[in-house]
């Protein structure tokens, strides 16, 4: 069965599917097919590309965003 | 959205009501010049308008509006039923008033949508219907007037909109500048790191003072990179518009020279057609043109009155000669009795006769013969008769003197006449008679310079039509034609001197990004002693792969949209142009992140200006691809409606192209003037039932009611009849 898929979740698909990202951090795309499963991803920059789109999504500004991906980048990388 | 009825009910020629039931494939709506398919189309066109309320006075039927006494009123009204998620309504109308015998004024705009919940039908907004169940963004790809607008990629920002709307995905460019921006912000935080850090301060600092210097290089060079390609692009553009034309303007340049040659041959045509007729009449003695006829007739007049002449002279003299004749005999046989020789009549004389009277004595025999005698008596008759002989004779020998001295023609008329003709005659005659010939050249000459210069007033008038649709077609204007062949080489020298420079410019950009990367890599292996700046340096490094994944990602959906618009596009080519050439669509993304329809054979060869019926086609087919991508992307469909989309094809052309546009399965609206021919036994159009039979769509003419006033648009009403 199909799921709908968000703008977010078409977004962050086409995102991670990025060969030389793949390469960097070794994941598999297909393990995350929505931004909420990537939210729950152990790989740090799969989070925190999820966290760019989804805070995108919720209207946060620039600033916030950068704030708060940068700081969990710091705090999990 | 499927429209299943459009109801118009007095917008502009559409008097009263109207209404057409369309079906879900093709529906056709067949019309000559003027019978208002472009009013069906701006009426549709009005209704789809979202933008605020509109309601000119221009959109009323001039025959209703005509009709009105002061204080009536009546409506104007588009509506549409449609299937989207159940039957809905949407109807803009608005009512009119006279209020005086010059003015009307409008009122009461109404936009109301109606959709059936349950058993129950609903009023809403029409503009907010209408938004949730035919999306503006999809309703620019819906409504296509003529041929010239069925490009979707003639404005710069086309492919934007299109890859938002129908790739699937939306705000990629705002995630790609997001990023972009926080790959700068962790690059200067993990720089002011390691300038602090003790231990790769100097070494730091040294390397982003290099990297600040080759950044801002490599930005200036992308900077003039950029406008240069810009540049390319346009000369390109502008070439391939030139080389695109160039048949275009030889065509138009022969159109010219021609136009030219005829224009002189016409000032010439017109300085030999032109004859001084009043001039000549007098000064070139054009009024004797008619003296030969006349001198002849003279001459026959004259000659017929000499004859004449001579005949009475002729009888005359012959009744003068039997007179005489006569007088000679009768003298001759007047004698007296007894053949006794008469006295001379006068003895005795009259002296004598008047003496015997005087003296009363008669001295013939001596008598006397008084006065009252009979004797006297008959002396007295004797002298009478005397004097009245005297007088008889006297006016006889006068009268006979006359008759023998007087002609029968005392003037010399006829013989002056005569003369005059002799004068006339011979040379004169000849001369004049070179004039008449004169004259008829000249006249000749004249009828055929004014015939000749009417047929080039026709091929003028042909040629100028030729020249102006030309114009239209192309889309150029005059100008750009003429100078066409001199600015090809000027652009395209210009064009080779920016792609010199774009070639060392990116030969030094790819030296400056090396260097760059260089410096980055000295950069990131610093072992700086605090582990802070160390995370600092990871979390740019994050931010980088994110950004170059973002943007690889956004351009990754851009070509996979081209590449699915291609494919679908050339499916619709395919089917468009059964039987016929039509090589194969390519989608390219220009420099400018816009995108052009190109056509190539399938060889690589680029078409580079293909006929009219075939860019039609391949324009469409793009459109009915786009209209499939919704299909497939968003599960919505929508009626792809087009005002005279084929004025290009031929008769052969036009029959393919409905036969197939009948089989696809999307609602599409045609309205077009094709399918009608001229009836040879009325002069009139008439529908070509021969090919409308072969199609499976619903066909619909509509026509101007006749009688019309050509000058009154208050007569002009147009029907809707359904033929299928």
């Amino acid at each position: 069965m199909s799921t709908y898929q968000t703008n977010g979740d078409k977004i962050l698909q086409a995102v991670i599917a990025d060969e030389q990202l793949i390469n960097f951090y070794g994941y598999n795309p297909d393990d995350y097919s929505s931004i909420s499963d990537a939210l729950d991803s152990d790989i740090p920059v799969i989070q925190a590309i999820a966290q760019i789109i989804n805070r995108n999504e919720q209207k946060a500004t620039e600033k916030e965003i950068y704030n708060e991906v940068s700081n969990f980048l710091k705090t999990n990388i | 959205m499927i429209i299943k009825e459009i109801k118009i009910n007095n917008f502009r020629s559409y008097y009263g009501s109207n209404h057409l039931s369309l079906s879900k494939g093709l529906t056709l709506v067949i019309g000559d010049n003027g019978d208002g398919k472009t009013t069906l189309f701006e009426a549709l066109e009005w209704l789809f308008d979202t933008t605020g309320e509109n309601r000119k006075d221009s959109h009323i039927s001039e025959k209703r509006k005509s009709e009105l006494e002061i204080g009536e009123s009546d409506e104007v009204s588009v509506n549409i039923t449609f299937e989207h998620d159940g039957e809905k309504e949407i109807e803009k109308s608005f009512t009119f008033e006279r209020i005086s015998e010059d003015n009307i004024r409008t009122k009461d705009y109404k936009f109301i949508g109606y959709f059936i919940d349950g058993a129950e039908r609903h009023s809403i907004a029409g503009d907010r219907l209408l938004n949730m169940c035919f999306e503006p963004v999809i309703r620019k790809y819906c409504l296509f007037k003529g041929e010239n607008e069925l490009n979707v990629f003639d404005n710069d920002t086309a492919l934007k909109t299109l890859v938002d709307t129908f790739s699937g995905i939306r705000d990629f460019d705002r995630l790609v500048d997001l990023t972009s921006n926080f790959e700068q912000s962790s690059a200067r935080a993990a720089n002011r790191e390691l300038q602090n850090d003790k231990k790769v301060s100097n070494q730091a600092k040294e390397l982003n003072t290099q990297l600040n210097d080759v950044t801002n290089d490599i930005q200036s060079i992308k900077t003039e990179l950029n406008q240069k390609k810009i540049s390319i692009n346009e000369f390109s553009s502008k070439l391939e518009l030139l080389e695109k034309n160039q048949e275009t303007s030889e065509r138009y340049q022969a159109i010219k020279e021609r136009i030219k040659g005829l224009k002189d041959k016409r000032a010439k045509l017109v300085a030999w057609s032109s004859c001084e007729y009043s001039t000549n009449l007098l000064d070139e003695y054009w009024i004797l043109r008619s003296f030969p006829a006349i001198i002849k007739e003279f001459s026959a007049k004259v000659s017929a009155l000499s004859k004449e002449k001579r005949r009475l002279d002729k009888q005359e003299t012959e009744r003068r000669a039997k007179e005489a004749g006569e007088r000679e005999a009768i003298s001759k046989i007047q004698k007296l009795a007894n053949d006794a020789v008469p006295l001379p009549w006068n003895l005795p004389d009259e002296a004598t006769m008047k003496e015997m009277i005087d003296d009363e004595i008669c001295k013939v025999c001596g008598r006397p013969a008084p006065k009252g005698s009979e004797a006297y008596e008959f002396m007295c008759n004797k002298l009478n008769e005397y004097l009245a002989h005297i007088a008889a004779e006297a006016n006889k020998n006068s009268g006979t003197k006359e008759d023998d001295e007087k002609p029968l023609f005392p003037n010399s008329f006829i013989n002056e006449l005569h003369s005059r003709q002799i004068k006339l005659s011979g040379d004169t005659e000849q001369e004049i008679s070179k004039i008449a010939t004169t004259i008829s050249d000249r006249l000749e000459f004249v009828t055929k310079r004014k015939a000749e210069l009417a047929e080039v007033d026709k091929q003028l008038q042909e040629l100028e039509t030729e020249q102006n649709d030309l114009l239209m077609q192309s889309g150029l204007s005059a100008e750009l034609l003429d100078k066409s062949i001199s600015d090809l080489r000027g652009f395209f020298d210009a064009k080779s001197r920016a792609e010199s420079r774009v070639s060392e410019l990116e030969t030094t950009l790819k030296f400056k990004e090396s260097a760059r990367a260089e410096i980055q890599e000295k950069l990131s292996q610093l072992e700086p002693t605090s582990s802070m700046t160390q995370v600092y340096q990871r979390v740019h490094t994050a931010f980088e792969r994110i950004t170059k994944a973002f943007a690889n990602a956004k351009e990754q959906n851009i070509n996979n949209f081209l590449q699915m618009l291609e494919t679908e596009s050339n499916k619709y080519l395919q089917k468009l142009n059964k039987n016929d050439f039509y090589g194969i669509i390519r989608i390219r993304k220009t420099i400018n992140n816009s995108a052009r329809i190109e056509l190539y054979s399938d060889n690589g060869t680029r078409i580079e200006n293909p006929n009219g019926a075939l860019k039609t086609t391949m324009y469409m087919s793009v459109l009915f691809a786009i209209s499939q991508i919704t299909t497939l992307k968003r599960e919505q469909d929508y009626p792809l409606i087009f005002d005279a989309p084929t004025s290009s094809f031929g008769g052969f052309k036009e029959d393919t192209f409905y036969n197939v546009i009948d089989t696809i399965d999307k609602q599409c609206v045609i309205v077009t003037k094709d399918l009608l021919n001229i009836d040879k036994a009325t002069g009139q159009k008439a529908l070509d039932f021969d090919t409308i039979n072969k199609l499976s769509c619903s066909v619909y003419r509509i026509e101007k009611v006749e009688p019309f006033n050509d000058k009154d648009l208050s007569t002009i009403q147009t029907v809707v009849t359904q033929v299928r």
